[in-house]
């Protein structure tokens, strides 16, 4: 429970701080912070069923992400992207991109390669996520509204 | 309201909703929406990110046409949600046109946090990720700070209006070098996570965000410019980054 309490806390304080540089306000930040703290949470929690790779953590962490932050954007009545774009940002491969630029200049091209693609693999799965549950909920609401 | 006024002023919004990082569909339709509330017969918009162009017709009137180029994007959130209320409140119950320019200027003059809180929130932004990215308080410590000019040094460029790429190289660049001084400082044992937990601040998670949703919606071109933006600035970070780390490797073979 220590393990994963910590890495929360750190991942909602940084979702928070990034909310305040979008320049989100109130009660719509802390839903936003808090968006990114339920990725980071998915993301450990989903180790234990996919311990050997780590594109389908990322890929289930999207989903809850995309899905609470369409279930805030019609609660709190504003766009999706106030709470999507602050819920992603932690899972953003940063590393990623630092650790091929690293190989890349050290000349190790084929840790560099394999860097590269899982980067792009990880953005991948971000994306399919995105796609996945944004498509769904505008079929459920579509069909609603008929 | 005239038509051309009518027009102009739901541009005006539609701008504004582009330039705070609105995806295309929602521009397109707040346009039309708000023509449609105040009287269009029919009305086109074709919207990508560095362009508006929208055509209305209305009743016994040669269609009336504007074009809005957009120079300038950034991610701005705050604004983006007020806008879109805006447009909400506008359709719902009609108001004139001198009214609504007063909330376009208000929310333009409107912003939820300034200067100092937004420098201290990008130190934050590292200091936390690094923790997260399991960094010690000491290099979180150094994180802090390196963003706090990092913010310093985006902003100015920024007032300057310096092209986005340079802005990103620069950032990767003294994000590195950063590190790498704390490092021969021996402030920190060890540079990675601190140089990660500080870039973090520069990666485009929202254009990435918006190519993604853009593309789904069937913008397609708009969605592809937005990606090969965020391609341009993963790859001025890398480089930016590269160099400090690259001639420390030179220098001191680490």
């Amino acid at each position: 429970m220590g393990e994963l309490l910590y890495p929360c806390a750190m991942s909602l304080l940084a979702s928070l701080c990034f909310g305040v540089i979008f320049q989100i306000s109130g009660k719509k930040l802390l839903f936003a912070g808090f968006n990114g703290m339920i990725g980071w949470l998915v993301y450990l929690l989903c180790a234990t069923p996919f311990p050997e790779s780590v594109i389908p953590r990322y890929f289930c962490a999207t989903l809850a992400i995309t899905l609470f932050a369409e279930w805030c954007a019609r609660w709190l009545r504003a766009p999706v992207s106030v709470f999507l774009a602050i819920g992603l940002i932690p899972l953003v491969p940063g590393s990623g991109i630092y650790q091929t630029m690293l190989y890349c200049i050290r000349g190790q091209t084929a840790q560099a390669l394999r860097e590269c693609v899982g980067t792009v693999g990880i953005a991948g799965a971000l994306a399919m996520g995105v796609v996945v549950v944004s498509s769904l909920v505008g079929l459920f609401t579509a069909k609603r509204r008929r | 309201m005239t038509a051309s006024e009518l027009l102009t002023i739901s541009m005006d919004i539609g701008q504004r909703l582009l330039e705070s990082g609105a995806e295309i569909y929602r521009v397109e339709e707040s346009i039309s929406r708000i023509c449609r509330a105040y009287g269009a017969q029919d009305i086109q918009v074709y919207a990508v990110p560095t362009a508006i162009v929208a055509t209305g017709a209305w009743e016994n009137q040669r269609p009336v046409t504007r074009v809005v180029r957009i120079r300038r994007r950034g991610t701005n959130l705050g604004r983006l949600d007020q806008l879109n209320a805006l447009c909400r409140e506008m359709c719902r119950t009609p108001m004139d046109a001198g009214s609504i320019r007063e909330r376009i200027h208000l929310i333009d003059q409107h912003s939820s946090f300034r200067g100092v809180e937004l420098c201290l929130a990008s130190g934050g932004g590292g200091l936390f990720f690094t923790l997260l990215f399991g960094g010690s308080l000491a290099e979180g410590g150094c994180a802090f700070a390196a963003c706090l000019v990092l913010w310093a040094l985006t902003a100015s460029m920024n007032r300057i209006r310096v092209n986005s790429l340079f802005v990103n190289v620069a950032g990767g660049f003294w994000v590195a070098t950063a590190g790498l001084l704390f490092y021969y400082l021996g402030a920190v044992a060890q540079y990675d996570t601190l140089i990660i937990g500080s870039i973090m601040l520069l990666v485009p998670g929202l254009p990435i965000t918006n190519a993604i949703r853009d593309l789904i919606a069937g913008d397609v071109v708009a969605g592809i410019v937005k990606f090969t933006e965020a391609l341009l600035v993963a790859a001025g970070i890398a480089v930016g980054a590269a160099m400090p780390l690259s001639l420390a490797g030179l220098l001191w073979s680490v």
